[in-house]
């Protein structure tokens, strides 16, 4: 799932400076489950930033709302009752949910409370870890299941830099040297030969360096046709 | 919320008792409150015709909720409570304001007065916000106790738990026990006694004895759990009410190799001569470190039965309790020697073996075996039984006690109970005491033959909860479990009541009765005087 | 008049609580107790709040660590103190205003304590500024 880091309160009461009615709008998807954007985190964030708004004068009506994923223009809808009066909007969802926001109310600033980071899983209760690359063009069969894009510090496709110690990274030493774990993967599946198979040189075009990625389905988009039988929101 | 109104009940404990608060101050002050429909002095509460009073006036007003100022809740809390049923009303339809032991004794004059007043104030916002709680007053305890365990600590509690009338399923992980019981038993009679019972419990009807099964599956609610054994390839399935774990580690002398200890036979015809036991302890860390009667009595039976060995134990320390004294005196006479280790023995070489180590008052010493005998502790296999009931292990490898001394032989599952054991040299006594005190537990439980659950536990919103699995994760006794819906969902009769589930729910789906959110912010903003 | 909150477990604290009055020690009035049944119960949002109501120092007071009755749930009480704390020191309240204890049923003089504790706490960094005078 996608995880997100909430913003710094310095920074947030930055960027709330000169604003007044405040609607704090949460996520009951991907950022409620990393802790940084459900009901409960909203709570805190608001009772954060009304004393905030208290000690320094700052004025701020601060309001909570929650939707069910901010990334669903249905679901933001819901928000239109919540948003009337207020000058911006604080979201607590992720990048995608935030812009969705703005684009569905265009005259009401929409702020980023969180700084959205990576695709990735919980290891265990409270910490969460980044695991996909994103680059549209997977491998995990032939690295036994452990992404070297996101897991390589140096994204490598054939084998380690040779720059890790005891199995870590050199970057850190919480990070285990993904090409490491690549090989015992390899190694308990009884498929060591894939490491024989080199990955060529990796084409970006399927990832974030040939621009936004758009993907359709097209059996579940309504047909023009279809579109104006339909009539009303499609 | 309140339909009927909230009432009021001051405790006027005896006229004159304690001057320091104004008692009828308080009773117009709570009559001010809004929502508050009956304000009424009683004298005494915990008295016959206090209780009767409070019941009348209850009844007849109509209130479905009540309020009592007086003295700790702790104290009370179950006369509160038959108050509330005596009335009609739900066992946890009150608050106590605790006016006796938080104002009157610890503050002065107005403060005291002011602090009472306040606390009035927080009993009655908590009160007002109160919710009917589920709560199952009926769920069954089946008299049936499943014991798990190979040996005699299992055989005391199965004989325990039926001298009270139960029946017990005794389910063993093999045939027959291996190695001998790890107990020292005071005289040959304790001893033979000990054999006794055990074979009368295996014949007793009120027990079924399960051999060579592991567990596959437990479920369902303490009082009625569900267990499936893979009885050699066969499931079977077991209910009962409770469970025992009792699982015992075993004592072998053996070879480095791991096999038995030779008999003196044997070690004549091999022409072992030297013969040297050291504690398992001593080099691996588990265990016992000390000479133990076991290693001495080997020791002697060789030495009776060939008089040309030489044994010789060693260990950091003897442990010769009781009667075990004369016996290590015993062995002395018959040229037996003990001596002591300070740190780890290096042992080297093969036939002869080469023993060195340091004595506390000798210095190094060494030593050539023909023969090295290890004092061996065959752990019982706890990993998979902690494993199969859920319930943690500490650092040393054995069932972890919810807490070893309030609550010894409980664990963090409610109805599985475990014996404890002590690794080394147990007296039989000591593990018959044992024994009759975790048997004495769980029949605490299954006498009644109902339990009660539910009251203050917790309860996911389904429509809020984001099934992130953090409640499963950090309630300790795994009451939260993925419901069909695939949210999360309380199971009533396993929660205890904790909240942290509720401190934790990112969705804030959770929510605990008698301690709501809403609950916890009145009373808070009762106490900053927030609320008019 | 100072204001402190305590959220009290009912074990515990609660029982140190009584037995203080049962001996008639003596604390400030300013210390108001709200009973929880584990000092795990109590989260963040529920501090903060208190700070937004007035109180001039909030405590959160569980069992002795490794005796909480819920395993550990005064574990989990102090990691959301904490967290509270962080966001008092960057909000300006100050973080020293809140504090976690750890108290025994048979500790009833520690009530006493940590009142006093943080009524020197509150005297050296002043009353809550969002406190309304009355």
């Amino acid at each position: 799932m996608i995880i997100g880091e909430q913003k710094r309160l310095e920074e947030i009461s930055g960027m709330l400076d000169g604003h007044r009615g405040i609607l704090i709008a949460g996520c009951r998807s991907c950022v409620a489950i990393c802790l940084a954007g459900g009901e409960k985190e909203v709570a805190v964030m608001a009772e954060s930033l009304r004393l905030i708004s208290s000690l320094r004068g700052k004025g701020w009506e601060i309001e909570e709302a929650m939707v069910e994923r901010q990334c669903e223009k249905e679901w933001v809808a819901e928000l239109r009752p919540r948003i009337e009066g207020k000058d911006c909007v604080l979201s607590l969802a992720c990048g995608v949910g935030a812009q969705t926001v703005q684009a569905m109310y265009p005259r009401v600033r929409v702020l980023p409370g969180l700084n959205t980071s990576n695709m990735g899983a919980p290891e265990e209760s409270g910490i969460f870890v980044e695991k996909c690359g994103g680059c549209g063009d997977c491998v995990l069969h032939l690295t036994g299941g452990i992404c070297p894009i996101a897991r390589c510090a140096k994204s490598l496709l054939n084998g380690p830099c040779g720059g890790s110690q005891g199995g870590k990274c050199e970057v850190s030493p919480d990070t285990p040297c993904a090409w490491e774990e690549i090989y015992h993967s390899l190694e308990s599946l009884g498929r060591l030969d894939l490491l024989e198979e080199p990955i060529p040189p990796k084409s970006w075009l399927p990832a974030r360096d040939g621009g936004p990625r758009r993907i359709v389905r097209k059996e579940a988009v309504l047909t023009e046709e279809q579109k104006r039988l339909k009539g009303g929101k499609a | 919320m309140s339909d009927g109104g909230i009432g009021v009940f001051i405790c006027s404990w005896g006229s004159g008792k304690d001057p320091k608060l104004d008692m009828d101050g308080l009773l117009s002050f709570a009559s001010g409150i809004e929502g508050v429909a009956l304000v009424k002095m009683i004298d005494r509460i915990c008295s016959k015709p206090g209780q009767k009073e409070m019941i009348a006036a209850i009844k007849g007003s109509g209130t479905d909720r009540f309020v009592v100022v007086a003295c700790s809740a702790r104290t009370k809390r179950k006369l509160y409570r038959h108050i509330a049923t005596s009335s009609g009303l739900h066992p946890l339809a009150f608050e106590v304001a605790s006016v006796r032991e938080q104002a009157a004794f610890v503050h002065e004059g107005p403060e005291a007065q002011r602090k009472a007043e306040t606390l009035v104030r927080m009993a009655v916002e908590k009160v007002r916000l109160w919710v009917e709680p589920p709560f199952e007053e009926e769920m069954p305890a089946l008299r049936n106790v499943a014991v798990l365990g190979d040996g005699l600590m299992a055989m005391a509690v199965a004989n325990e738990i039926m001298a009270q009338g139960l029946t017990v399923d005794l389910v063993m992980s093999g045939g027959s026990p291996k190695g001998s019981p790890p107990y020292i038993f005071s005289n040959q009679d304790e001893m033979d006694r000990a054999l006794r019972s055990m074979a009368e419990a295996s014949s007793d009807p009120r027990m079924t004895t399960i051999k060579n099964a592991s567990v596959l599956d437990f479920q369902g609610p303490p009082g009625d759990f569900g267990l499936v054994l893979d009885v050699a390839g066969e499931m079977v399935p077991l209910r009962c009410g409770a469970v025992v774990l009792a699982p015992e580690p075993r004592m072998e002398l053996r070879t480095i190799d791991g096999s038995p200890a030779p008999s003196a036979q044997e070690l004549i015809a091999r022409g072992l001569r030297r013969i040297v036991i050291l504690p398992s302890g001593a080099s691996s860390g588990i265990g016992c470190s000390c000479m133990t009667p076991r290693g001495t009595l080997y020791a002697l039976s060789l030495v009776d039965a060939a008089p040309g060995i030489e044994v010789s134990l060693m260990g950091r320390e003897a442990r010769a309790m009781d009667w075990m004294e004369g016996l290590q005196r015993l062995a002395q006479e018959k040229g037996i020697r003990f001596f002591r280790i300070d740190g780890e023995p290096k042992v080297e070489g093969h036939a002869p073996t080469v023993i060195t180590w340091r004595d506390p008052l000798l210095g190094d010493m060494r030593l050539q075996a023909d023969l090295l005998l290890l004092d061996t502790v065959l752990t019982p296999e706890v990993q998979s039984l902690a494993k199969a009931f859920d319930v943690p292990v500490d650092e040393k490898g054995e069932l972890l006690s919810i807490d070893s001394r309030l609550r010894p032989g409980e664990t963090v599952r409610k109805g599985v109970f475990a014996a404890r054991f002590r690794v080394g040299n147990m007296l039989y006594e000591d593990m018959a005491l044992e024994a009759g005190s975790v048997a004495a537990r769980a029949l605490e439980m299954l006498s009644m033959g109902t339990l009660e659950v539910g009251g203050a536990v917790a309860e996911v919103d389904q429509e809020k909860c984001s099934a992130c699995l953090g409640c499963l994760r950090v309630c300790p006794y795994s009451a939260p479990m993925i419901g069909q819906a695939g949210k999360a969902e309380v199971r009533m009769e396993l929660c205890q009541g904790c909240g942290a589930c509720v401190a934790l729910c990112p969705s804030r789906a959770i929510d605990i009765y008698c301690f709501s959110d809403s609950q916890i912010v009145a009373q808070s903003r009762a106490a900053l005087g927030k609320v008019r | 008049m100072m204001r402190i909150l305590a959220f009290c477990c009912e074990r515990g604290p609660g029982e140190a609580i009584d037995l203080a009055g049962e001996k008639r020690m003596r604390y400030p009035a300013d210390l108001t107790l709200i009973q929880v049944p584990c000092a795990g119960r109590v989260d963040v949002a529920h501090l903060l709040k208190a700070f937004r109501e007035g109180a001039d120092a909030v405590v959160l007071v569980g069992c002795l660590e490794g005796n909480c009755h819920h395993i550990y749930g005064n574990i989990e009480g102090r990691k959301k103190v904490d967290r509270a704390k962080q966001i008092l020191d960057e909000v300006g309240l100050g973080g020293q205003r809140l504090e976690m204890f750890h108290v025994a049923s048979n500790q009833p003089f520690r009530i006493a304590e940590l009142a006093a504790e943080m009524a020197s706490r509150v005297e050296r960094l002043g009353p809550n500024p969002l406190a309304v005078k009355e």
